[in-house]
């Protein structure tokens, strides 16, 4: 465990009952990093997302943020420092993305009835950066995916954290919408922000993250740089499907086209 | 970039600006307050014009007697017990996500039900007086309470189990005053029945200084978790990451409305449809924020119950109606309603 870490993770283990999710998972989370956490369906991303989140405690190991255990931090507080996006949100009630955005400020604002004007000056403040303004006094529900996911997003930054947890924020998307929501990310990311998110799309994690890490089956298969994650080696281990990667020519990352099985010989398939 | 980015922008209402919203959310409530406050004279008034009333205010004969010992306590009860349950079904359809539960979904009307049948049935009233029924429907919806919260302990508490739980206490219970209502004296029952469907002239008005703290202290602390519920309305997990404590809050919430709506029902019966339909309607013309949809639902609650408690008396005049099967019709037109004009 490094000392001037953000985030420790040590030991960690997880179970549903009987089946284990996490097993012994080590992770050092340095300020300013943005970390794709990639691995199959079914690998314990969510679970170990929901862990470092408070939402989940691990029946094994230790999570510290920021020099004190995450347990010892009350909701309230936790909220002040780690903001989360689930994979899924669904909205019952016909809330503005105005007033949806504002309740991001529920940890600091201490009054009972309403949010203050600073607080609804920032929540504005926060929409005009995101380009998102325009949807302010429109009903949630009516946003198209990608701008709900914006709209998302942004009560999270209204949080003002230190650390975004992501949990596929732009598996829905187009391609337009995906890179609108990264490049928000990227722009974060510039301002100091600490960034950990599942992605499942491989290319868009290399181009985006600093650092990638490959869960399997509950553990963490490798933990480095694109360059050094998205081998092929690795892919094709882990996904059980022939890849073959290349390298952005723009930006050197590498880049992975899947290879169906059609084009292979007989003896590779049987590999 | 705007028009293209959405297409369908111009077929929709046009979107007020904040400065906008606010004087309409404040011209909803005057608008609500000149409501109630013209159901509560229509209530203490009908048949009678102002000048009568207002000289009976000041008169212990004659209709001033009738206005303090029947119509006031009436009106009053109507106002807390409608209000109660406005806010209950606001602050229910937001933990259990769903714009379509009320209080009684939680099971408190079914033990309730019991407590008065069993009182009844042993004739309670013997000791108790008038005291039977209130102090035996609040005995049973709390053994209801109990039974729902112990059971929903034993796993996470959260809105699945609480609404399971409820449902089937609600279930057991009823089904336990039905079986006891087949082997009896219908005529005996009669009383009761007409409880069950939500009555407002039993209760005895000896009973009204202990009734209005008790149903406006809950109600009060409630308004104080418009943005909690807020939150809660997004989910459990998302609002664990915001900065509640789902599992705290969602135990004190069920606590504090499953006390009011016992309460209630121990004052005058099962009135339907008021927790359900008045958040409902309320939430689409002010909008889905809690705070406010707390006090408006409190004021819409007290004025749908009134206005219907004032058709009960006179509808099929001199025959005066349970106010429960009023609100029951009325609530569920609107509903019908609301609901095929959205489809």
């Amino acid at each position: 465990m490094k000392k001037d870490a953000l985030l420790s993770i040590t030991g960690v283990s997880f179970r549903y009952g009987a089946q284990t999710v996490l097993n012994n998972i080590n992770l050092d989370v340095e300020k300013g990093e943005v970390i794709g956490i990639i691995g199959p369906n079914g690998a314990g991303k969510s679970t170990l997302l929901r862990l470092i989140a408070g939402y989940l405690s691990p029946d094994e190991g230790s999570i510290v943020f920021s020099g004190s255990p995450l347990k010892d931090y009350d909701r309230r507080s936790l909220a002040r420092h780690i903001a989360t996006l689930p994979q899924s949100l669904d909205m019952p009630f016909p809330y503005t993305v105005e007033e949806f955005i504002v309740m991001g400020r529920y940890p600091y604002d201490r009054r009972s009835f309403s949010y203050g004007a600073e607080e609804k000056e920032m929540a504005s403040g926060i929409m005009e950066d995101m380009n998102i303004g325009h949807l302010a006094s429109r009903q949630i529900n009516t946003l198209s995916e990608g701008e709900r996911q914006k709209v998302y997003l942004a009560q999270c930054i209204v949080q003002d954290p230190e650390v975004l947890l992501l949990d596929e924020p732009v598996s829905h998307l187009d391609i337009k919408h995906q890179m609108r929501v990264l490049e928000i990310l990227e722009g974060l990311h510039g301002e100091g922000l600490t960034i950990l998110m599942i992605l499942h799309d491989l290319n868009l994690a290399s181009e985006f993250c600093s650092r990638m890490v490959l869960i399997v089956q509950g553990s963490i298969y490798t933990d480095g740089p694109p360059a050094a994650t998205l081998t092929y080696e690795n892919i094709e281990k882990v996904y059980d499907t022939v890849v073959i990667v290349r390298e952005n020519p723009l930006s050197k990352k590498p880049f992975v086209i899947p290879v169906s099985r059609k084009y292979l010989t007989r003896e590779d398939k049987s590999q | 970039m705007t028009d293209q980015k959405h297409p369908y922008s111009l077929k929709e209402n046009p979107q007020p600006t904040t400065g906008n919203r606010q004087r309409r959310i404040i011209l909803i409530f005057v608008t609500l307050s000149i409501l109630l406050v013209c159901s509560i004279i229509l209530s203490l008034s009908y048949g009678k014009d102002l000048s009568t009333v207002l000289a009976g205010l000041f008169s212990y004969e004659g209709f001033g007697l009738v206005l303090r010992k029947i119509r006031i306590p009436r009106t009053v009860m109507a106002f807390l017990v409608g209000g109660s349950l406005g806010v209950c079904g606001v602050t229910l359809q937001s933990i259990l996500r769903n714009p379509l539960a009320e209080p009684y979904t939680l099971g408190v009307s079914g033990g309730a039900s019991l407590g008065i049948t069993v009182s009844t049935v042993i004739q309670m009233q013997n000791i108790l007086g008038a005291y039977a029924y209130p102090l035996m429907g609040f005995a049973g919806a709390l053994v209801s309470i109990i039974v729902v919260y112990t059971l929903s302990m034993r796993r996470s508490f959260n809105p699945n189990s609480m609404i399971l739980f409820g449902i089937v206490a609600s279930l057991v219970f009823s089904s336990v005053v039905f079986f006891i209502f087949s082997l009896l004296d219908p005529d005996k029952m009669q009383l009761t029945l007409m409880w069950l469907m939500g009555d407002l002239a039993s209760l005895d008005i000896s009973l009204i200084p202990f009734y209005v703290p008790l149903l406006l202290a809950p109600a009060v602390i409630l308004f104080f978790f418009g943005k909690e519920l807020d939150i809660l309305s997004l989910g459990g997990e998302k609002a664990h990451y915001l900065g509640v404590h789902p599992p705290r809050a969602y135990k004190i919430l069920f606590i504090l409305t499953s006390v009011l709506t016992g309460l209630c029902v121990s004052a005058s019966g099962i009135i339907g449809f008021v927790g359900l339909i008045v958040p409902h309607v309320l939430r689409n013309i002010i909008g889905a924020p809690h705070t406010r949809l707390l006090f408006a639902s409190y004021l819409g609650g007290a004025f749908f119950l009134i206005i219907s408690d004032v058709f009960s008396r006179y509808l099929l005049y001199p025959v005066e109606l349970p106010v429960g099967v009023v609100t029951g019709i009325f609530g569920g037109l609107i509903l019908l309603f609301l609901l095929t004009r959205k489809r």
